[in-house]
């Protein structure tokens, strides 16, 4: 009997009525098969960069959107995990429901954190310093990952806020929790409050008035009441963003314990031709 | 609410199920490439196997379709699911000729010149996973 091979062909499509992945655009239609390769490509790369480094926990940025305009060249962030239970360099991550002013944490493989019709196929790899490295794991593997995770998601939320939260900024507060020599943080307003003490600076965005009521009215993840109105009615909008946190990361690294090659401060950057 | 598992779960079958006879009959290489027909007579036919709905059964709810094809360089068979939704915009029907292309991490599956599906190989169908964190 000749034997039937079979595969499963993942066209990766969704059906008119198919629900979306989340932190994805939540338009009825399937993420191209381009995407795909292209996204298990640069996850593949990624991946072996990361074996080559081997830290138990890094931090990983993706160029989703076009942000030459303010600066910035990652858009997200999230923390990749060596020995995560859902598998192998593990994504953990905040992702916003299709746009609505809600979030939710999720795990998920290198390949799938690429697939988001990215504007750039690049990636930025940082390690981190102690405790932070080693602390991580423990609180990324289970429901500690929820922690610092507020539900009401504002795309530009003020990270010395708890009104609102972005994706960067759960990873950051989670990140403070894991940086505290003295591991005393277990809430959302002592992780900001010692971000501040340890001299964080948020990235700071020119946005005038027009465009705030516009996304203010058309975007339900959009808010700008957590924003100070001294900053505000300036059109000064500071926000938790993947530089910021990075450069909170290279200003611990020098003053850091370092366990692991690379250590941390120092940015690799992965990037398909 | 989106159910993060829905595509991912596809994918990750894609890979434990496809046998190691396809990886040999694929030639692997940027360039390689091969021409897979249709076989089928009787219509595409809902994926009810076993191997599929442990997989995506109640994911996907019986939306994939599977296609029987014939590699024509091995003359063996293959049997390829995917979403109905995929086939009818794409406009497959028995007898039509489907491609396939090889990348490092998979293989796009193309009708008309047009790739319609890209399935991932065994090792790289992991890496599209994607589940809420514990609670």
């Amino acid at each position: 009997m000749t034997p039937t091979m079979r595969a499963l062909a993942a066209a990766l499509l969704f059906a008119a009525a198919a629900p979306a992945l989340a932190g994805r655009p939540c338009v009825e239609v399937a993420p191209k098969p381009d995407a795909v390769g292209k996204a298990l490509a640069l996850g593949n790369q990624v991946q072996a960069v990361l074996e080559e480094l081997n830290p138990p926990v890094a931090l990983i940025a993706r160029a989703g959107q076009n942000l030459d305009q303010y600066g910035l060249t990652y858009s997200h962030m999230a923390f990749v995990m060596r020995d995560h239970p859902n598998g192998r360099w593990s994504i953990v991550h905040v992702l916003n429901k299709c746009g609505t002013a809600e979030s939710d944490l999720f795990v998920e493989g290198l390949g799938a954190f690429f697939l988001d019709d990215p504007y750039r196929l690049v990636a930025g790899i940082m390690l981190l310093p102690e405790p932070a490295a080693s602390r991580l794991p423990a609180i990324l593997a289970g429901t500690e990952a929820r922690r610092m995770h507020g539900a009401r998601y504002s795309m530009l939320a003020y990270p010395f806020s708890t009104m609102y939260q972005n994706s960067n900024g759960w990873l950051l507060e989670t990140l403070a929790r894991a940086l505290d020599p003295e591991n005393r943080i277990d809430t959302r307003e002592a992780a900001q409050s010692y971000l501040k003490l340890r001299g964080y600076q948020p990235t700071e965005l020119r946005i005038g008035t027009f465009t705030r009521l516009g996304g203010r009215m058309f975007r339900a993840n959009i808010a700008f009441d957590d924003h100070p109105g001294e900053l505000r009615w300036n059109d000064r909008i500071q926000t938790a963003t993947v530089e910021s946190v990075f450069r909170l990361i290279e200003a611990e690294a020098p003053i850091a314990k370092c366990a692991q090659k690379g250590c941390g401060g120092k940015l690799v950057a992965v990037e398909l031709p | 609410m989106q159910l993060p598992a829905y595509v991912l779960a596809a994918v990750l079958a894609a890979s434990l199920h496809a046998a190691p006879a396809q990886a040999q009959s694929s030639t692997r290489g940027s360039d390689s490439s091969s021409m897979l027909s249709t076989i089928v007579t009787s219509g595409i036919v809902l994926l009810p196997s076993l191997m599929v709905v442990h997989a995506i059964d109640s994911s996907t709810q019986g939306s994939h379709a599977r296609v029987r094809v014939a590699d024509r360089q091995t003359g063996r068979p293959m049997d390829v699911d995917i979403p109905k939704a995929t086939l009818a915009q794409a406009g497959v029907k028995p007898g039509d000729t489907l491609h396939s292309r090889n990348d490092a991490n998979g293989q796009y599956v193309a009708h008309n010149g047009r790739d319609i599906a890209y399935v991932p190989a065994k090792n790289s169908a992991p890496m599209l996973r994607q589940a809420p964190a514990p609670r």
